[in-house]
């Protein structure tokens, strides 16, 4: 096996690669190909460090306040929620401020459970007509709220801090801290969640790594932010997702499970692919795929409570052929009641084509070149194949050359 | 008669890659063809036509957006082509990501161009065609009434 031939001199510019540098590229691109497949737990150690430094070189002051959680939905939502709940404490800061007194210190306690507790009560509110079924489990909301009230509670010297009054009065500041969670969620869900995709990938988004780090490691170069960008690079490596904020930083562990095969038509791709699970798994984060293809849970686990319905209902075309297939093109045609009318070979593909009259219409079942079968409707005075094929074609007819 | 036995003898074959036809093979359009011709690459018909259709509008400077000739975002709307250059690009009317029509767009070739796609085979098209982009359709029984086929 080849080794990686790293660079022995540090150089200021290059103007070309030698061949030897060339040669290493592909070896280089595989080394980061297998980081990204990383289902190691997070390295908190080394990622804080990263995470840290990128904080110094970007002028803002490290925080400190780190929490890790089991997957990027939770990053997601806890990042954009607490932000938002930050973003208010500003906006009505100077409320707070004026009421808080010198002799504050002794009720730092009371203030910090107050502030606790209207933010649990806030989540409740926020997350109690919240549904979808992948993202929204009950898992993660708890795990998100959990997040959030511990970033408060880190984070709550840093924003108490800041309170320079004249005078001290406990029920003022408690109904100033009221007023900051006191929003009209329905109004101010979408504001609330707007933030939710200013995440970094970690170990999944490595690309810019991988690009930069050949230049590094392989060719030597040195440039003006290649201290920054080593920091970036340790964070990056390090962990899954992360969130990055002034007050608080929230990271993912990496995924659990990734299961990947070959793609049929590009070797060197590989797709997400599992048949007795999910493919891409986190703690509280199931997502299945066959071939690449994002599917349901039902489709992968327990193909056979699949209903005819179902997979006539389907509108997505890949999605429908991979429930054909898991529920058995024989058994769809069978518990369908369909009756084969017509049936023809595809002169151009080979693949053999029917037509099924079934108590809820016609469908043209047909294998396509990519080697999926589907199911296609047509309308119930079509008789033949070929004046199915005629029908699925659109408003023109043309003579076909080919099919891909 | 019951064609789903073989059908799926066929699958089998296919799937140990027994079948003439192999997943993901290229297709290129050859200079012969004629308008009336055409490819389908999966559910996206490519047909030779001598003119652009009426009341399509040309895209003067279109952006790395316009490669794509299937509106939507699923894997199945990724049918590109590899680059705009040498490519002289129209829109139906109203089109956008939200488009249901079954027309697409047209496109005049001044340098051969290839239509990509993750999944199907690659179509290439030499220069000096134009091309509609024209959209497989379905019928939905429960709305009744016919769509666009998405996948």
């Amino acid at each position: 096996m080849n080794e990686i031939k790293k660079a022995t001199k540090r150089v200021k510019k290059i103007d070309s690669l030698t061949k030897e540098q060339e040669s290493q590229m592909g070896l280089w691109a595989d080394i980061w190909i297998e980081k990204s497949k990383c289902t190691d737990p997070t390295n908190r150690e080394e990622f804080e460090d990263g995470c840290k430094k990128c904080y110094e070189y970007s002028g803002e002051r490290w925080h400190n306040n780190v929490v890790y959680v089991d997957n990027p939905c939770i990053v997601s939502l806890a990042g954009t929620t607490t932000g938002y709940i930050l973003e208010q404490f500003y906006a009505n800061f100077e409320n707070i401020v004026k009421h808080v007194g010198s002799d504050r210190e002794k009720y730092d306690g009371a203030f910090k459970e107050c502030i606790l507790s209207n933010a649990d009560t806030f989540l409740d509110k926020l997350f109690e007509n919240v549904s979808d079924e992948e993202l929204f489990l009950e898992y993660n909301i708890q795990k998100t709220k959990e997040c959030v009230l511990k970033i408060l509670d880190n984070a709550y010297f840093d924003i108490i801090d800041d309170f320079k009054a004249e005078t001290t009065d406990k029920n003022k500041v408690y109904e100033a801290i009221a007023k900051v969670f006191d929003v009209n969620i329905k109004l101010e869900k979408k504001k609330i969640f707007a933030n939710w995709n200013k995440y970094i990938g970690g170990t999944l988004w490595l690309s810019w790594q991988a690009y930069e780090s050949f230049f590094d490691v392989i060719c030597g170069l040195d440039h003006d932010k290649l201290e920054e960008a080593r920091a970036y690079r340790k964070a990056q490596e390090n962990a899954g997702h992360w969130f990055p904020h002034s007050f608080f930083t929230i990271v993912s562990e990496r995924p659990n499970t990734i299961c990947l095969k070959k793609d049929i038509r590009f070797s060197e791709n590989q797709i997400l692919h599992c048949e007795d699970g999910p493919a891409f798994a986190y703690k509280g984060l199931n997502m299945y795929f066959i071939n690449g293809v994002k599917v349901n849970e039902q489709i992968v686990m327990h193909p056979e409570t699949l209903t005819v319905e179902q997979i006539n209902s389907e509108q997505n075309k890949d999605v429908q052929s991979i429930m054909i297939d898991r529920f058995g093109g024989y058994n769809y045609i069978k518990e369908s009641d369909s009756v084969c009318i017509d049936k023809r070979k595809d002169e151009i593909t080979g693949y053999t084509e029917s037509l099924y009259e079934s108590p809820v219409g016609k469908r043209l079942v047909v294998v396509c070149p990519t080697v999926r079968m589907y199911a296609l409707g047509v309308p119930d005075n079509i008789k033949t194949c070929q004046e199915a094929q005629d029908y699925l074609s659109g408003e023109r007819k043309f003579r076909v050359l080919h099919r891909t | 008669m019951n064609g789903i036995e073989e059908m799926l003898k066929e699958l089998d074959e296919a799937r140990a890659g027994n079948h003439k036809v192999q997943p993901g093979h290229s297709y290129r359009i050859s200079e012969a063809a004629s308008v009336g011709d055409g490819v389908w690459q999966g559910d996206l018909g490519l047909e030779i036509i001598d003119s652009i259709p009426k009341g399509y509008t040309n895209i003067s400077n279109p952006t790395e957006a316009a490669l794509k000739l299937v509106p939507g975002q699923t894997q199945g709307s990724r049918h590109c082509l590899d680059s705009l250059d040498g490519v002289e690009l129209y829109w139906p009317p109203n089109y956008g990501e939200n488009y249901n029509g079954l027309m697409g767009p047209a496109f005049k070739l001044n340098k051969e161009r290839t239509v990509k796609h993750p999944v199907h085979g690659d179509v290439t098209i030499p220069k000096g065609f134009t091309i509609s982009c024209n959209y497989q359709r379905e019928y939905d029984f429960e709305l009744r009434k016919e769509r666009r086929m998405r996948d």
